[in-house]
């Protein structure tokens, strides 16, 4: 129910019970003086037809006075019968009549009568000029006379509503005063009539008015007059009394108009009040509150930010307020958390989670206008490098300032107009969408974002070695939804990586294809049976004299399902997914294993060398278990060399340098593969704990070449300085030999003198090899 | 009442200066007559010649004239102009002065008009004036003036003299003019009544124009002939016409003479002499625009006001003109009596 009905339901009914209250109260005093107010009115109204009656009486004594005075009347008598002279004499007393009464309308009749009862005189004031002496007049003189008085006065009935007053006075004929004895000879009477026309009309509106005729009543004093309350009495005349009743229907008729006048003013007033109440009510309470509330309603159908702020300080004003506070500082941290839920804490970038509603909306777009959009996935190489080497805080520092860089890029003159977002997914992972119109845009966006690592990447603090790997997949092209783009996109940007890092791919089907190769065989190494499927092959190395000096034990994976599968191929794969320390255990074991039967035709010197990862160098158990095994296959101190690979950095990293230590002083030969395409300055290089450095393949070709062959003797010679031996890779045929000898390189390994071969290969060859050497 | 007001305004109309020594000696004649009613250069001839001066105190309503005739100022006055109708019955009533018999009276249009107590001094027609410029169509009977058409409703002056009031109902309702029937009367005062109405007030017109010369209200009015040039001459423009009604013709004499009273009966004899003089007369006429009750005056008369017919009645007419009639005493009240009613009840409605 709204406030409106409710006060409607509430008020109205109060308010017309107390008007109705008050009505009743008032009409129970009302009625109870009604009486009287109406005996009172019914007095005045009596006093007033009284007062009437006596104007009209004292006008008729006034004329026969005047009459009696002067020499009128004695001129009217003398001139009667007398042609001209009664016509001047008559017209001279109407004359004065007329200006005696000039101001009234009062109908007046004067009439002279002689003692014989013949009126001399006669003349109506009125506007009938034929009137004649009515005989009422006649008789009234003549009782008059009879009745020997010289005054007289009577009330006289002509019809119901219709009186008169008559007064007369008797003269003496010849004297014209009172006579000597009124009813002797010679007598004439003055009779003045006056109409009581002015009476007559108050007689006829009381009947009107009250419904009963009034009566006048000629009551002697002896007679008392009816007590009677209801009968008001009033005396117009000596004995001459006014009368009328106070009926009861009067009294009845007058208590309905009070209660009819009751109800209305009632009905008015309660409902002028209801009305201002309900006007009032409604304008200065519920208004506001609907107000409010629609306000409300705005706010939650997000058509506004927050209710409008009500000024004043009434509790709805302040109710008002408080919500406005209230919802402000819910709205502000509504936002706050919303930003966090989407935003990354370190680099402000949006998060995933953005990352995602952005790329959808993005595609609905591209879908609805037949455009791209790509997503571009960045991942810093070498980031890991930073973290261990410089610190958490110089890596939080580099992802800063690379998101920074990604966003000028895009805010860039060259990316402004289109449609980007960069986010950062997690770690050193960052993901750019790109809406464009042109295939062709994406490639430029990877190439500069590729571009911005060139030669290393710049903080404020410090220069890093850090480049992006970045691959792309576009909608429509390489995914029709979301989820398939982010797989492609992450795909494309792994074979980057694996492709040499700091460049760009964008999704093929190649890529695709690897990347499932990638998968089978992250498979297959999961269940692999490593005795079944693995075998080992050995490649010798010689010295100067050619004498077999060593072999390096390489492992071969041949899978039913897979066929060959190169180490170059598997072992990135193995390390990524752990399953790596599994294989190492196999080739330790076996490699340990095969030393004594190597033992037997190659002599006790031989010397085993076996790849490790310098990954696995940063685990903390790999070397005491290590250790553990050549106790436990017996090996002896120097029989075993563990090959290195110079990955970037690693030796750089002191707890690595201490591993190292710790397993040449367990008594394993350690050297370092590949050397000559890594990063380590070869100065750094011989300060490092190792036995030997293997020069790599493509060293040995450019120091073989003329150009730089002058280098190649200090090159082994600053090695030799250090007391590290030096293997050169990839000898494949005997010239090279012939300069690498003459340079000092110690040992050689390559396939001008062997290749990798099982054990029974081996043999084979070292049969055919010792007649060769000899 | 207005017109019931006698209007004492006494006018030094005092002879010329001529004579004025002679003038300042002897004591004005002393005349009751109608206002405007005497040629101002007949009575500065008149002093020059007597070296009498003449006062003139003006009455406009006839029965007033004969209330100051029968009372006690009557002495006042020497010469008194009163009417036809009323000169006999004052002269036998004694207030009026016998006067020796008239030799002219072969020579006059009307020659029993004044009687014994009389001279004839102007006589004229009694009719009906309206405005040619308000009217849509004239007004040419009492008929027409009594039971108006509705242009005329506001705009009509009535005459109010008992004698000029029922004389006109009498002719509009076809009675004699000289009726006392009873029926007669109540029919002429209901018609009366009737009228009033349409009354805008019952002023003589020329009275009422002099006072108020620039009133417009009046549009139709009873007038006696000359009327109409005079309120013409009033008003400075030519609106007024006079209609001789179509019922009959009602002729008026208004007569000389002496107050009974008077102490100076032999001036005003010599006054009255002098008054009808053939050329005083048609001097008189002419000025009043009325006609002068002596034929041998009229010969000496300009010959167009001679020939002028609302001032001088064809032979045929005068044949069927008649007088204002005389009336008793009784019936001359009962006329005052409806005349007075008739008053009251247009005050009162």
């Amino acid at each position: 129910m709204t406030l409106t009905k409710r006060l409607v339901l509430l008020v109205l009914p109060i308010l017309l019970v107390g008007v109705f209250v008050a009505a009743a109260g008032m009409y129970q005093v009302q009625s109870d003086t009604l009486t009287e107010v109406e005996q009172t009115k019914l007095d005045l109204k009596l006093q007033h037809a009284k007062a009437q009656f006596e104007q009209d009486a004292s006008v008729a004594a006034n004329v026969a006075s005047l009459l009696l005075d002067g020499e009128t009347l004695p001129a009217l008598t003398r001139s009667a019968g007398k042609d001209v002279e009664e016509y001047l004499v008559t017209q001279k007393l109407d004359r004065l009549i007329d200006d005696v009464l000039s101001d009234g309308h009062t109908r007046l009749l004067v009439t002279v009568i002689d003692d014989l009862g013949n009126p001399i005189y006669h003349h109506e004031r009125s506007d009938n000029p034929f009137s004649e002496t009515p005989k009422f007049v006649l008789n009234f003189a003549r009782s008059s006379i009879l009745k020997r008085t010289q005054t007289s006065s009577k009330l006289m009935f002509i019809n119901s509503f219709k009186h008169a007053y008559v007064h007369g006075r008797v003269l003496d004929a010849s004297t014209f005063l009172k006579p000597f004895r009124v009813g002797s000879d010679n007598n004439i009477v003055v009779v003045v009539t006056s109409y009581t026309e002015a009476f007559d009309r108050d007689l006829r509106t009381l009947q009107e008015t009250y419904g009963v005729t009034p009566k006048l009543i000629n009551r002697l004093p002896s007679f008392k007059a009816p007590d009677e309350a209801m009968t008001r009495s009033i005396e117009i005349l000596p004995n001459f009394y006014l009368e009328l009743e106070l009926t009861d229907a009067y009294l009845r008729h007058s208590r309905t108009s009070l209660v009819d006048w009751l109800i209305a003013v009632s009905l008015i007033f309660g409902v002028t009040v209801a009305a201002v109440l309900l006007y009032l009510i409604r304008r200065y309470i519920i208004r506001p509150i609907e107000i409010l509330d629609d306000q409300l309603d705005l706010v939650t159908s997000a058509q506004q930010n927050n209710i409008q702020r009500p000024v004043g300080t009434d509790e709805l004003s302040r109710l008002g307020i408080k919500f406005y506070d209230l919802y402000d500082q819910l709205n502000t941290n509504l936002n706050e958390s919303r930003n966090l839920a989407i935003t990354d804490s370190l680099t402000k970038l949006p998060n995933r989670t953005r990352f995602q509603e952005f790329a959808k909306r993005a595609i609905v777009r591209a879908w609805n206008r037949k455009t791209y959009v790509s997503l571009i996935y960045i991942d810093l190489d070498n980031f890991k490098f930073v973290n261990d080497r410089l610190g958490h805080e110089a890596g939080d520092e580099l992802l800063k300032f690379a998101a920074n860089a990604f966003e000028s890029l895009l805010q860039s003159e060259k990316y402004r107009q289109q449609g980007t977002l960069v986010s950062r997914l997690a770690g050193d992972e960052f993901a750019i969408v790109l809406a464009h119109d042109d295939l062709k845009d994406r490639e430029n966006l990877a190439a500069d974002l590729v571009g911005l690592f060139d030669g290393g990447f710049k903080t404020d603090r410090y220069l890093t070695p850090v480049s992006a790997s970045v691959g792309v997949a576009s909608y429509p092209e390489d995914g029709e939804d979301l989820r398939e783009l982010i797989a492609n996109a992450d795909m494309a940007m792994y074979h980057a990586k694996r492709s040499g890092k700091s460049r760009f791919s964008t999704y093929s089907h190649s890529i695709a294809g690897d990347a499932r190769r990638v998968k089978l065989i992250e498979d297959a190494l999961k269940f692999v049976n490593c005795d079944d499927e693995f075998s080992l092959v050995f490649m010798p190395f010689v010295d100067q004299a050619g004498e077999i000096k060593g072999l390096e034990v390489l492992l071969r994976w041949y899978s039913a399902e897979l066929g060959h599968i190169t180490p170059d191929e598997f072992v990135p794969i193995a390390e990524q997914t752990g399953t790596y320390s599994k294989i190492d255990d196999w080739v330790f074991r076996n490699a340990f294993d095969h030393i004594s039967k190597l033992c037997t035709f190659l002599g006790d010197d031989i010397v085993v060398a076996i790849n490790i990862s310098a990954a696995e160098l940063g685990q903390a158990d790999f070397a005491s278990k290590l250790i553990r095994l050549k106790e436990e296959y017996n090996v002896s101190d120097g029989a075993v060399e563990l090959e290195i690979t110079e990955t970037f950095g690693y030796f750089a990293v002191e707890q690595v340098l201490v591993v190292l230590r710790g397993l040449r002083d367990a008594g394993f030969g350690i050297s370092i593969d590949d050397f000559g395409i890594g990063y380590t300055p070869l100065l750094q290089m011989i300060d490092y704990p190792v036995d030997k450095v293997k020069f790599d393949k493509e060293l040995v070709q450019r120091l073989t070449n003329d150009q730089y062959r002058q280098l190649l003797e200090p090159t082994v010679e600053l090695c030799h300085l250090q007391s590290i031996k030096v293997t050169a890779e990839g000898v494949e045929d005997l010239d090279k030999l012939s300069v690498l000898r003459h340079a000092g390189c110690d040992y050689f390994q390559g396939y001008s003198i062997a290749q990798p071969m099982s054990l029974v290969e081996l043999r084979e060859w070292h049969e055919r090899y010792l007649p060769l050497k000899q | 009442m207005r017109i019931l007001s006698v209007v004492f305004c006494v006018l030094g109309a005092i002879g010329a200066s001529l004579g004025a020594s002679l003038a300042s000696a002897r004591e004005p004649l002393n005349v009751l007559i109608w206002e405007d009613f005497i040629d101002p250069d007949v009575l500065t001839e008149w002093t020059q010649k007597t070296g009498i001066p003449v006062q003139q105190t003006y009455y406009d309503d006839e029965s007033e004239r004969d209330l100051i005739l029968a009372g006690k100022s009557a002495s006042y006055f020497d010469v008194v102009i009163v009417n036809e109708s009323a000169v006999n019955q004052m002269g036998e009533a004694g207030y009026l002065h016998s006067l020796k018999v008239n030799d002219k009276h072969w020579r006059e249009f009307w020659p029993q008009a004044c009687g014994s107590y009389g001279v004839p001094y102007l006589w004229g027609t009694y009719g009906i004036i309206y405005r040619k410029d308000k009217v849509q169509a004239p007004v040419r009977s009492w008929k027409e003036l009594l039971s108006p058409r509705e242009e005329l409703t506001g705009h009509i002056g009535m005459l109010g003299q008992p004698d000029e009031l029922l004389t006109s109902a009498f002719l509009a309702l076809g009675y004699p003019v000289d009726s006392n029937n009873q029926t007669h009367l109540e029919d002429a005062f209901e018609l009366l009544r009737e009228q009033s109405k349409h009354v805008f007030n019952y002023e003589y017109i020329y009275s009422y124009i002099a006072d108020n010369p620039e009133s417009d209200d009046i549009w139709a009015a009873p007038a006696y002939s000359g009327d109409a040039a005079s309120l013409n001459e009033l008003q400075n423009k030519d609106v007024w016409e006079f209609v001789k009604p179509k019922e009959g013709l009602t002729v008026w004499v208004d007569c000389w003479a002496i107050v009974a009273s008077s102490s100076r009966v032999d001036d005003a004899q010599k006054f009255i002499d002098f008054m009808s003089r053939d050329e005083i007369s048609a001097k008189s006429s002419e000025a009043m625009y009325a006609a002068s009750p002596f034929k041998d005056a009229v010969l000496i008369q300009n010959p167009d006001f001679q020939e002028d017919t609302t001032v001088y009645l064809t032979e045929k007419e005068l044949e069927l003109a008649n007088l204002f009639p005389s009336f008793s005493g009784n019936d001359m009240l009962q006329r005052l009596r409806i005349r007075d009613a008739l008053i009251r009840y247009y005050d009162t409605h």
